[in-house]
């Protein structure tokens, strides 16, 4: 009973409690996806670097496959943009193996990215297509991409070719995610520092809303003790207001929150690594819903 | 009346706010049926008295019976029970919840009873036509004119079918014409509903409608001089 | 106007304080209750000849020598219960009221007794008339009820003053010892 009534006095409050409904929700919507962005963030940008981490292969990387190859990974420009290029020599049948490439190419062959190979389409060869020697035998799938457009192609040479070229590496194996670098934890605590910084105005925020029309809020809840409300049923019908105002607000906030994502995934440099954490975070997401506590780093989770 | 068990009784009521003294030893009776009339200057502690003649307020020390049984020391649950069921209240501003229409407002105490809203509601308009609020269920309190607010809250008063009703200044920010219908009301329903009023007023022409009268000052009784 | 009766106690409760002539009675009369209204040398012999005819006056003493302010006027023991009796009963609510208040509230002050207790029981006998008339309106015709509001409307004003009078006894003790 408490509740229905509860509520109809919220709304029966006039220009100045529908103010501060608004306010509250507002507040606890932009809390809710600042909070949402922060907590996940931390795994999209470890997933950014992960899936980096295939470009930072080295001699020293763990074996993966049984035959080794050569490697050696270029960047350069074009056009402002940066357009990364590895050499690849297979020195054995089954060497490691890039992901989202089929296999790697072999001498006179190109593995490009969607990107790079419509560009490569619309521009004059000798600006860039004359950097990747070959013919297009395949695209770099998503797992091997870092952002929907970035331009990165794998070129197949011969292992004298490669041996020859200064800076050329033998490798054993693809550097896979998982190593940590330091960077996640300093990443880690700035994140945490952020979370804190945006959570505490808000919750602030939050509490000097209440303050508004706080005069007659205490006349309301003066006449309704008086007429023999118990302190349970006082405190009920306060809480409701400010409750039903927080709920709004944390269903509009997690709603933003989805939709901007969606806009980062498809459009930013972190896309990808937007998209692929989209599991995990839908589920964090539902629980962080109601949290408004000090944000604690989520431990790292390998995406699934 | 006299003879038989006052209906309500103060007895040794003392009640401070940190250093300073509100009440120093009140003793207070009330009858069924009686309208008694607490009157003295500002600052005398006559709504303290009355906020703890109610219940609303917990006394430092002594002891107030309602029908020979302690209610000073009740839980918050039972007191408000009884602010709901056999207490009527009826103050100078502010007791009506500017939100909801009239009709509720009065209806409020069976509403938080847990009453049904339905009819609630209906047992107040039952009250409205009594106390000359016919047509008025709707409105606003902030619609209201002083004297159908204070009317409107002697009906929530008397919705539940209170033993006791307190009164602070229930006539303060009306005009004259507006205190005389409700001072009215009040002593003929006492009479009629054998309820018991306290009237706490300075203000002399209200504690003229009263049957008996008790003054203070400096939170003690100063007239009469022996114990009502 | 003040009424003989009060005029009288006025000049016994003077004299209560000390022994007069009445020429010196009449200056102390008017510089206590003179703003109300200045008395009449004839008034004050006359009053004192009335007095001393119910023996709460005696004469204690004659000056020697011409003139006919000779006499030396002083209270008796009957005097000053009468005078006691006086301040004490309180009045019933009429006109001009206060003038009487003032009178019994200043010669309190001066011998030192009570003043605050008058006052409050002055007050009590306000509200029990009003208590009276409140209860005789109902039920009655409109244009009675109509005068017995007028009553009650200044027995509240007397009201009023006797509240404000009792707050502000402190000032006027202070000032009637000068």
């Amino acid at each position: 009973m408490s509740v229905p009534l509860g509520i109809r006095i919220a709304f029966a409050g006039g220009r100045e409690s529908v103010a501060r409904m608004a306010l509250m929700a507002v507040g606890a919507a932009v809390g809710v996806a600042l909070l949402l962005f922060t907590l996940t963030a931390m795994p999209v940008l470890q997933r950014h670097i992960d899936r980096l981490a295939w470009h930072r292969t080295t001699e020293a990387s763990r074996p993966t496959a049984p035959d080794p190859a050569l490697w050696l990974a270029v960047t350069d420009r074009y056009a402002g943009r940066d357009v990364i290029r590895v050499h690849v020599a297979a020195l054995g049948p089954r060497p490691p193996v890039p992901p989202g490439v089929a296999r790697l190419p072999g001498p006179g062959e190109v593995v490009v990215s969607p990107a790079l190979g419509e560009l490569m389409r619309t521009v004059p060869d000798d600006q860039l297509r004359n950097r990747f020697p070959g013919q297009v035998i395949g695209t770099i799938g998503p797992d091997g991409l870092i952002a929907p457009a970035e331009l990165v192609g794998i070129v197949g040479r011969t292992p004298r070719e490669l041996h020859a070229t200064h800076g050329a590496l033998e490798i054993r194996g693809i550097e896979q995610p998982g190593k940590r670098i330091s960077l996640a934890g300093f990443y880690r605590v700035l994140i945490s520092l952020v979370a804190v910084l945006i959570v505490g105005p808000v919750v602030v925020f939050v509490a000097m809303v209440t303050r508004v029309g706080a005069a007659r809020r205490e006349q309301r809840f003066t006449a309704i003790r008086l007429a023999g409300a118990t302190r349970l049923q006082t405190a009920a019908l306060a809480a409701t207001e400010t409750a039903a105002a927080v709920i709004a607000g944390t269903l509009l906030g997690w709603l933003g929150f989805l939709a901007a994502r969606t806009v980062v995934a498809t459009t930013s440099r972190w896309g990808m690594a937007s998209r692929s954490s989209s599991k995990t975070s839908r589920r964090r997401s539902g629980r962080c819903c109601w949290c408004w506590s000090r944000c604690r780093c989520w431990p790292w989770r390998p995406p699934s | 009346m006299s003879g038989a068990t006052p209906l309500l009784t103060g007895r040794g009521l003392h009640k401070s706010f940190g250093p300073t003294p509100a009440l120093r030893g009140m003793d207070l009776s009330v009858d069924a049926g009686e309208v008694l009339a607490v009157m003295g200057p500002s600052g005398s502690g006559k709504s303290t008295l009355l906020h703890c003649l109610a219940g609303i307020l917990a006394p430092d020390s002594g002891e107030v019976t309602l029908d020979g049984r302690r209610v000073d020391q009740l839980p918050d649950r039972e007191r408000s029970r009884l602010r709901r069921t056999e207490f009527g209240f009826v103050f100078q501003f502010g007791q009506l919840v500017p939100e909801l229409p009239m009709l509720e407002n009065v209806a409020l105490p069976l509403l938080l009873g847990g009453k049904g809203r339905r009819a609630a509601v209906a047992a107040a308009e039952e009250w409205l036509p009594r106390l000359g609020l016919d047509g008025l269920g709707h409105r606003l309190p902030g619609e209201l004119a002083g004297g159908q607010g204070q009317r409107a809250a002697i009906a929530r008063a008397l919705i539940a079918g209170p033993r006791l009703v307190f009164a602070d200044e229930p006539t303060g920010s009306l005009d004259s014409v507006a205190a005389d219908e409700v001072m009215e009301l009040l002593v003929t329903t006492a009479k009629d509903e054998r309820i018991g009023i306290v009237v706490v007023t300075h203000e002399p022409r209200v504690a003229a409608y009263a049957d008996r009268r008790v003054t203070m000052r400096d939170g003690r009784v100063v007239q009469p001089a022996a114990v009502p | 106007m003040l009424g003989s009766a009060a005029i009288s106690y006025a000049l016994l409760g003077l004299l209560e304080q000390a022994d007069r002539h009445g020429y010196d009675l009449k200056q102390s009369y008017d510089r206590r209750f003179g703003a109300i209204r200045p008395l009449r040398f004839g008034q004050v012999y006359r009053t004192l000849a009335q007095l001393q005819r119910d023996g709460l006056v005696a004469i204690a003493g004659v000056e020697a020598g011409a003139g006919p302010d000779r006499k030396r006027y002083s209270i008796t023991a009957e005097g000053v219960t009468d005078l006691e009796r006086w301040l004490s009963e309180p009045e019933d609510p009429q006109p001009q009221l206060q003038t009487v208040l003032f009178t019994k509230v200043v010669l309190a002050l001066q011998s030192g007794r009570p003043a605050e207790a008058f006052l409050d029981d002055q007050r009590e006998r306000h509200l029990a008339v009003m208590r009276e008339l409140t209860a005789a309106r109902r039920g009655a015709a409109p244009g009675d009820s109509m005068l017995i509001d007028y009553q009650l409307f200044h027995i509240e004003a007397d009201l009023r003053w006797i509240d404000h009078a009792v707050r502000r006894l402190g000032t006027l003790a202070a000032e009637l010892r000068r």
